[in-house]
């Protein structure tokens, strides 16, 4: 009896080191020696050339645990499935997971969203970047952008009442889903882009004349505007001011505390500093409440 | 004569005086003359020396000027101005223009200094108002009365010991604002030169203002009073003062006696001020006094020398009893000198041979420590003679060669050889050692095992004093993980990790390259853009290894089908690029084509499943007509895939400028029709269709119209076919399907029971939610029944995808909504189909109606598909009835249910209650006899 039991004790222990298909925790990421960091390509978040804010990130969390880091790509549509092993559904009635897929990744960090329907079924870190959804249109358009005014609501109203009968573009399932700012239902002509899952390409396909107007989030305006000075410009606020963060398994709440710890470490020693000034320069000027409340 | 002797012997003495006398005032003149001379030319080096250094600083003020006009052209504030012409808040994205120039000036800031000072101390952007915009540093307030002006100006702040510099900012040709660069006068002297010794001054260099106010100095705490700067500042310029000439006649208090030499600075109204210490520009001079005294030294000199004539005399004499006794001492002299030689000669004989000893001694220090370098080194080491034969090697060399110091001795080098190299390789290696005596470079070599591995060789000849060669000297490194490593970077950097294709990068690189290569040869490029029709489900359904799989097994299967210099790249996803070299025409791209599209179609299994998808290219060419660059032949290629697809996928479509040109204004025409549904201007007519000979009403046919705001009302043949295949065409459909259930409901509760026909195209039937679609209206509108609907399929469309179309049509009957097969005759509908497809009704294309009267063969037509319908129990309804001859034929043929002009043009809604209140059909139709089909009589 006492040899079955040690049987089954050896079989159960395999099992939990063997289970792939099963959220890990930081026990079992520090027995298994590697953090996998599942990246979506975004702005300067995840550059796709193996840096980027939230690349470095995770790669300082995972040097912070002694554990060997490891970037999985992955996308906006599937970056769920891809931590947690099952699809996410949303209707009516709420937010469900469904079906049995393969486990890519321990934790998500790519300029991720912090919106309701994901917080129903994930963890979230502390906040890690601020945001906000943007009207944009080309330059030569008649709409001209609104003044802006101590009244972050009252921006919001007047912008959403400029896009009036003119096409929007958007990208569903992702921070530019219309759904998550009332626009859908409502009237107004939305043109879904999916052609690709890169919010990169939304400014591109502006400029193609897919449609008029375009959301976009404020990380990738800093770059556009940048980029493309003088053809496009910001209308004004479609949402108001929003967080970033990590995200992790619900059965992995060890794991998000040791990330909070780390992020306030760093944040404490200056190096979060030099990471926002590297990848988003200027950035601060445009949340200066948010990065005032991260000093130390 | 010997009188004269003897009387110029006794007065030789005096006369060599008086002639030496002469000599030395002459001498004395001359000393005197170039001093003079000499205080000229210092005079004339100080002024130069002066105006140079006034040029320096004008310099630095100049360059400081360009500094500042070039802040003002800067792209960050131009994108500013751009950015605030375009009307962007200062809250949403005007803020970020502000940053980047505070950035851009501060980065300026501390990028330029002089002597570790900052140049400028602040750097603002000011609007034309004056206020600031921007800015970095530290400045103080704004004075007022700032300059304007077009042109960049410098100003000396005193009171604020700074000195500013404007440089107008313009956007379009328009003044905007300025900026305003502030530096230190602390700055300024950094560059001055000045000079102390023993606490006083030698050399001190200032600026002063026009005032004599000082502006900087060479001495960090100047002394001078600001009277006695006031009096530096009068001084004349182009001249070297002293001190005791100035004007005021004070003395500087500075311990010595100085120059002052006052030069301007050019382009300001500062002046240079140098003070030098008038000892050391001119020296310690000569003066007359001195000269005197001089002169009064040859005078004492020669009664001297007659003195000392007579004390020779004497001395003679005693000087030979001396010679003598000398000469003694000499020859004893020498005798000593030879034995001292002798025992010096020895002494250094036994000091060279104790010195060689020792270098015998470090000699064999050496060869160990050599012979364990060569034994040790970690790199290979071999020595050969002349003729190239190995003499020895080391164990690293017999470590990385896998060959042993036996099997290496006595042979050439070339039994490493490991054919990568050609003949002329090794020719460049043998001419560079006997040019130079030594080469270096990388080379590939095989091992005894057989395997390669690269080497970084270095071979040197050793020569000997002839400069013949008696050996070479090779050593290496073995590099193979280096270039292993440089291979994997370079293919990280340039190929797409998961097929080994060219990536993004990579593919512009050539296709840039290919496009100089086909415009220097003549010669023509096609550009294929291929995407993958269905791929996204076999993700869905396999899993995204299974999917990765599969992109690698048809990019191998693609790259296989292309030639050697045609290039195949992956964008992402399952989007791919091919740059097809040298295709003159298009018959000679098209079978490159079509091999694509069976490589990418081709079956693949994995696990047992066959997975297959097919591929849809769109295909641009260069160069063209007019000038276009990389990034237009993509987008143009990426439009030809699109109308691909929209042709039906798994084909290759060639860009037409034409097209191109016709799908913008397509896109234009639907954008306007979107546009026009929003805003309401589409409205339902209705033609009704009744039974010739009871006079019956049965239905409608809904006929789509558009008010057009500038164009009127148009039919539906000046704007359906925009949106035929375009899923605006189904949004439409479900526009006109909602129209017709509110119509049929309001109809219903006037008590006026008509059916109403539908057109539906092929596309909206193929919809996923087209049957829930109906469920829900019907279910909206429960007092619409399912027979008042019919719907209306084109004969053609419906055998273009009839599988699926048949299935929903019986999911449609299955309701009990009613089909109706349109122009039928038009299409190429077998029997068995017609058997199986579920429309209750065939309507008869108007062409046949239209010519039944003329054409014989239509007549047949006409009358086999009244016959074709009767066979098949379906309902036959003549389309285009447009006189009674035409109704009363149609009758005689057995068909009597119609519509047409003849019998009532398309009506508003609220036109049709009265029009079939009112109606009456002819009265050679009302109950005209059924006639035997042998007894018609047609011509």
């Amino acid at each position: 009896m006492f040899r079955s039991l040690r049987r089954f004790l050896l079989l159960l222990l395999s099992a939990l080191f063997l289970l792939p298909a099963a959220a890990a925790d930081l026990a079992e990421i520090k027995a298994r020696g590697e953090l996998r960091h599942l990246g979506i390509r975004y702005a300067n978040f995840v550059t796709g050339s193996g840096d980027g804010f939230d690349v470095e990130l995770v790669r300082g969390f995972a040097a912070h645990l002694g554990v060997r880091y490891t970037l999985v790509y992955s996308d906006f549509y599937t970056v769920i499935r891809d931590l947690l092993g099952r699809e996410v559904v949303r209707g009516e009635d709420g937010v469900r997971l469904v079906g049995d897929f393969p486990v890519r990744g321990d934790m998500i960090a790519a300029g991720f969203t912090v919106l309701p329907w994901r917080d129903a079924v994930l963890l979230f870190s502390e906040p890690t970047f601020p945001s906000q959804v943007l009207l944009v249109a080309r330059a030569q358009s008649p709409i001209e952008p609104i003044p802006g005014s101590d009244a972050l609501d009252a921006d919001v109203r007047a912008t959403r009442a400029l896009i009036g009968t003119n096409s929007l573009l958007v990208m569903k399932g992702t921070c530019l889903d219309p759904a998550n700012y009332g626009l859908e239902g409502v009237g107004i002509d939305l043109r879904a882009y999916t052609r690709s899952t890169n919010l990169n390409e939304m400014v591109p396909a502006l400029l193609n004349g897919e449609a008029e107007l375009t959301l976009l989030d404020a990380p990738d305006v800093l770059l556009d505007l940048r980029k493309w000075a003088g053809r496009i410009k910001v209308i004004g606020p479609i949402s108001d001011h929003q967080l970033l963060a990590a995200a992790f398994p619900r059965e992995a709440p060890a794991l998000r505390d040791a990330f909070n710890a780390y992020l306030r470490q760093i944040k404490t020693d200056g190096r979060y500093d030099a990471l926002v000034d590297k990848y988003y320069p200027g950035i601060r000027r445009y949340f200066p409440e948010f990065f005032a409340g991260q000093a130390g | 004569m010997s009188g004269a002797r003897s009387l110029l012997g006794r007065h030789a003495a005096l006369i060599v005086v008086g002639l030496f006398l002469a000599y030395s005032l002459a001498l004395l003149w001359s000393v005197f003359s170039s001093q003079r001379l000499l205080l000229e030319a210092t005079d004339r080096r100080l002024l130069a020396d002066s105006e140079r250094r006034a040029a320096v600083i004008a310099d630095f003020f100049d360059e400081r000027a360009q500094d500042a006009a070039q802040i003002a052209e800067s792209r960050e504030i131009q994108d500013y101005f751009v950015n605030q012409a375009l009307g962007m808040s200062s809250r949403y994205g005007l803020n970020l223009s502000l940053d980047a120039i505070d950035r851009r000036l501060d980065d300026y800031l501390q990028g330029k200094t002089l002597r570790s000072l900052p140049v400028f101390s602040s750097l603002r952007l000011m609007d034309e108002a004056g206020r600031r915009v921007a800015g970095a540093g530290i400045a103080p307030p704004l004075r007022p009365g700032l300059p304007g002006g077009d042109v960049v100006r410098l100003h000396i702040d005193y009171d604020a010991c700074c000195y500013e510099v404007f440089a107008p900012v313009s956007y379009r040709g328009e003044r905007r604002g300025f900026i305003l660069a502030m530096g230190r006068f602390d700055t300024l002297g950094a560059m001055l030169i000045g000079d102390r010794a023993d606490g006083e001054v030698r050399y001190l260099e200032m600026v002063i203002g026009p005032d004599g106010r000082l502006v900087a100095s060479s001495e960090r705490e100047p002394t001078l009073t600001p009277e006695i700067a006031a009096t530096l500042a009068a001084a004349p310029v182009g001249a070297v003062t002293p001190e005791a000439k100035l004007e005021s006649g004070l003395g500087l208090g500075l311990g010595r006696a100085m120059l002052a030499v006052r030069s301007p600075i050019p382009g300001t109204e500062l002046s240079m001020l140098t003070l030098i210490a008038e000892a050391d520009a001119h020296g310690q001079g000569v003066s007359p006094g001195f000269l005197a005294g001089l002169g009064a030294f040859p005078v004492a000199l020669a009664v001297v020398w007659l003195a000392f004539a007579r004390q020779r005399q004497r001395a003679e004499r005693l000087r030979s009893d001396v010679e003598a006794a000398e000469h003694r001492r000499v020859r004893l002299e020498a005798d000593n000198a030879a034995l001292a030689a002798e025992v010096a000669r020895r002494e250094a004989a036994e000091a060279r041979l104790h010195e060689r000893t020792l270098e015998l001694t470090r000699s064999n220090a050496e060869l160990r420590q050599l012979a364990m370098v060569f034994t040790h080194a970690r790199e290979g080491i071999s020595i050969t003679d002349a003729d190239g034969t190995i003499l020895e090697v080391n164990e690293a060399f017999c470590r990385l060669s896998g060959y042993a110091r036996e099997e290496l001795i006595g042979q050439n080098p070339r039994v490493l050889k490991s054919g990568r190299q050609g003949a002329e390789h090794y020719a460049q290696m043998w001419q560079a050692l006997r040019e130079r005596g030594h080469w270096s470079g990388e080379i590939w070599n095989r091992r005894k095992d057989g395997s390669l591995y690269a080497e970084l060789l270095t071979i040197s000849a050793i020569r000997d004093d002839a400069g013949r060669t008696q050996r070479y000297v090779a050593l290496f490194t073995d590099i193979t993980a280096q270039k292993s490593h440089q291979q994997q970077l370079e293919r990280i950097a340039h190929y797409d990790p998961l097929t080994g294709l060219a990536n993004r990068s990579l593919l512009a690189d050539r296709l840039q390259q290919s496009m100089v290569m086909a415009q220097r040869r003549g010669a023509r490029l096609a550009i294929v853009y291929l995407d993958l029709d269905g791929f996204k489900s076999i993700n869905d359904r396999h899993g995204h290894d299974v999917g990765d799989r599969f992109l690698v097994a048809v990019a191998n299967r693609m790259r296989a089908v292309l030639r050697e210099g045609d290039t195949l790249a992956r964008l992402g996803g399952d989007e791919f690029v091919a740059v097809l070299q040298d295709t003159p025409t298009i018959e000679v791209c098209v079978p490159m084509l079509n091999r694509l599209l069976a490589a990418a179609s081709a079956p693949w299994i994995d696990d047992g499943c066959e997975l297959r998808v097919s591929a849809s290219l769109g295909v641009s060419f260069y160069p063209q007509a007019e000038p276009v660059d990389a990034d237009q032949l993509l987008r143009q290629a990426d439009q030809a895939m699109y109308q691909a697809k929209l042709r039906g996928k798994d084909r290759y479509h060639l860009f037409d400028d034409e097209q191109d040109r016709t799908l913008r204004d397509h896109h234009e025409g639907r954008e306007r029709i979107r546009l026009g549904l929003l805003r309401g201007e589409f409205e339902l007519y209705y033609q009704p269709k009744v039974n010739m000979r009871s006079g019956r009403v049965l239905g409608v046919e809904a006929l789509i119209r558009w008010n057009h705001p500038e164009r009127g009302l148009l039919a539906p043949g000046e704007f359906l076919p925009l949106i035929e295949d375009h899923p605006l065409g189904v949004v439409v459909g479900d526009w006109v399907l909602d129209q017709a259930f509110a119509q049929l409901d309001a109809w219903n509760a006037a008590g006026l029971a008509l059916a109403v026909s539908v057109n539906v195209s092929a596309r909206q039937l193929e919809e996923a939610d087209f049957v829930a679609g109906l469920r829900a209206r019907f279910a909206v509108h429960p007092g619409v029944a399912p027979a008042q609907l019919e719907l209306e399929v084109l004969e053609s469309s419906a055998l273009d995808d009839l599988a699926e179309v048949s299935g929903v049509m019986h999911e449609c009957r299955a309701l009990g909504v009613l089909f109706a097969l349109d122009d039928f005759g038009t299409g190429y509908c077998s029997l068995t189909y017609l058997k199986n497809l579920p429309a209750s009704t065939l309507k008869i294309d108007r062409s046949f109606v239209r010519d039944m009267l003329d054409d014989p063969e239509d007549l047949a037509i006409l009358e086999g598909v009244i016959g074709l319908a009767a066979a098949f129990d379906r309902q036959p309804v003549a389309e285009g009835v447009e006189t009674l001859t035409h109704g009363e034929l149609l009758l005689d043929l057995g068909c009597e249910l119609a519509q047409g002009y003849g019998i009532a043009r398309p009506m508003p809604a609220s036109a049709v209650a009265g029009w079939v209140r009112e109606w009456v059909p002819g009265p050679s139709w009302l109950n005209r006899p059924r006639v035997e089909r042998e007894a018609s009589a047609l011509m």
